[in-house]
């Protein structure tokens, strides 16, 4: 059920970036206030668009998504995006009490482990000044995790937690990113930009039957990003980002941390179609 | 796209994002404890380590590490078996918030024995069981081999 909420829940985000787009294609001769915030491409995802009047005849010309995607990467550039990402989880669970017992030296695991991801990008300029970055995008994110707490369980020899932390997740991930140049290099050929912002995750998987217990883990939580990305002309960008979760990702006096750096390319939609 | 449309839309994404974030909200989690608590119990032998009897404010320790000691096996068909020769069923039980594990058992003489605890602690490899008779609580901490 919650496969089919998450599969239902992209196709409509989906439809909505679509209808946002069109919306601004409207509303670009009535000046309305959202057209100059976002600077979105003008995107025909079926295979025809509107008629364009040819001048010197009423020929109706058709144009094809390679075509929208080229006039629109002018200003704006689309993108698709995949990379890895290494993430652990810190767990401060001292306050939390359960029937269960978890040996930490045999649930902890402090190494950094190793997920992927991939999705959509969008690059652009808010006023001919600033740069920016919106994506979306759903991965894996597996994670080892460090216990900063834990209890004891006399007469028995060993630390013991009462919670033991998810592996794995699948999350969803819509990110903003503000994208500040750095005067490093030949900016002509290619440019280093410094970029910052918030993005909010979507757990789209369960728990193990350890956490369905009491249901400890959120399934939104918010994110504070920041990296750094290599731009090679805008064909191709690689970025090097580190995310750290704003707040705790569980309930129930948990608090648990999750930090994860990410490594991945993104390339420029019309080099792919 | 209509402006009826856009609003269905929008109506449906924000129905979505509440039934995703708020889904967990309403879970019961009686069964998933009892299903937990079988899951770390069954398929193992527990050798009972240390005991503890409680009186008032008097802890007696006893360790029973490094001996021959009293154990009980749980198989995932709920039967169950000890070192005293008793064979029978348990269950596990989750009744305001506490879980208690019912044994119900004969002696190799056809006697019929029944063992009433209450789980404090339970994991895949630290048992620990409790009862409370004539005032007195008796602990006992099993670990599986």
């Amino acid at each position: 059920m919650l496969n089919f909420k998450s599969f239902t829940f992209i196709i409509i985000l989906m439809c909505f970036v679509a209808n946002v787009q069109a919306q601004q294609k409207d509303t670009v001769a009535k000046k309305s206030p959202f057209s100059f915030k976002l600077r979105l491409p003008q995107i025909n995802w079926k295979k025809t668009a509107a008629p364009k009047v040819v001048s010197d005849s009423s020929v109706v010309e058709e144009t094809t998504i390679g075509e929208s995607l080229a006039l629109a990467s002018q200003a704006t550039t689309i993108s698709l995006m995949t990379g890895v990402n290494f993430s652990q989880q810190t767990v401060a669970s001292g306050a939390y009490n359960s029937n269960f017992n978890y040996n930490i030296a045999e649930i902890g695991n402090e190494a950094y482990q190793s997920g992927f991801f991939g999705g959509v990008r969008l690059d652009s300029r808010y006023k001919n000044k600033h740069d920016y970055s919106l994506s979306a995008r759903i991965g894996k994110l597996t994670s080892g995790a460090k216990y900063t707490q834990s209890t004891k369980l006399p007469p028995f020899a060993g630390n013991f937690s009462s919670f033991k932390a998810e592996e794995s997740f699948i999350l969803f991930n819509l990110a903003a990113h503000y994208k500040k140049l750095l005067p490093i290099g030949d900016r002509v050929r290619y440019q280093i930009y410094a970029v910052v912002g918030p993005s909010v995750d979507f757990r789209m998987s369960g728990t193990s039957l350890d956490n369905q217990v009491n249901e400890v883990y959120k399934k939104m939580f918010f994110m504070g990003d920041i990296g750094l990305e290599f731009s090679n002309r805008k064909n191709y960008n690689l970025f090097f980002h580190y995310h750290k979760n704003l707040g705790s990702i569980t309930n129930a006096g948990i608090t648990t941390g999750l930090n994860s750096f990410e490594i991945g390319m993104a390339v420029k939609a019309t080099d792919l179609f | 796209m209509n402006k009826r449309n856009k609003t269905i839309l929008y109506v449906l994404l924000i129905v979505l994002i509440v039934a995703i974030v708020g889904g967990s909200c309403s879970k019961e989690t009686s069964g998933t404890k009892v299903e937990l608590s079988y899951q770390f119990l069954q398929d193992k032998t527990w050798y009972l380590d240390y005991t503890q009897t409680i009186v008032n404010t008097t802890v007696t320790n006893r360790s029973y590490v490094g001996q021959a000691t009293y154990f009980i096996t749980f198989l995932s068909n709920k039967s169950m078996t000890d070192s005293y020769g008793v064979s029978g069923n348990y269950t596990i039980a989750n009744a305001a918030g506490k879980l208690n594990m019912v044994i119900n058992g004969k002696t190799n003489g056809g006697n019929t024995v029944n063992y009433n605890y209450l789980v404090e602690s339970i994991g895949s490899s630290n048992l620990v069981l409790s009862y409370t008779n004539a005032g007195t609580m008796y602990k006992m901490y099993y670990s599986a081999k």
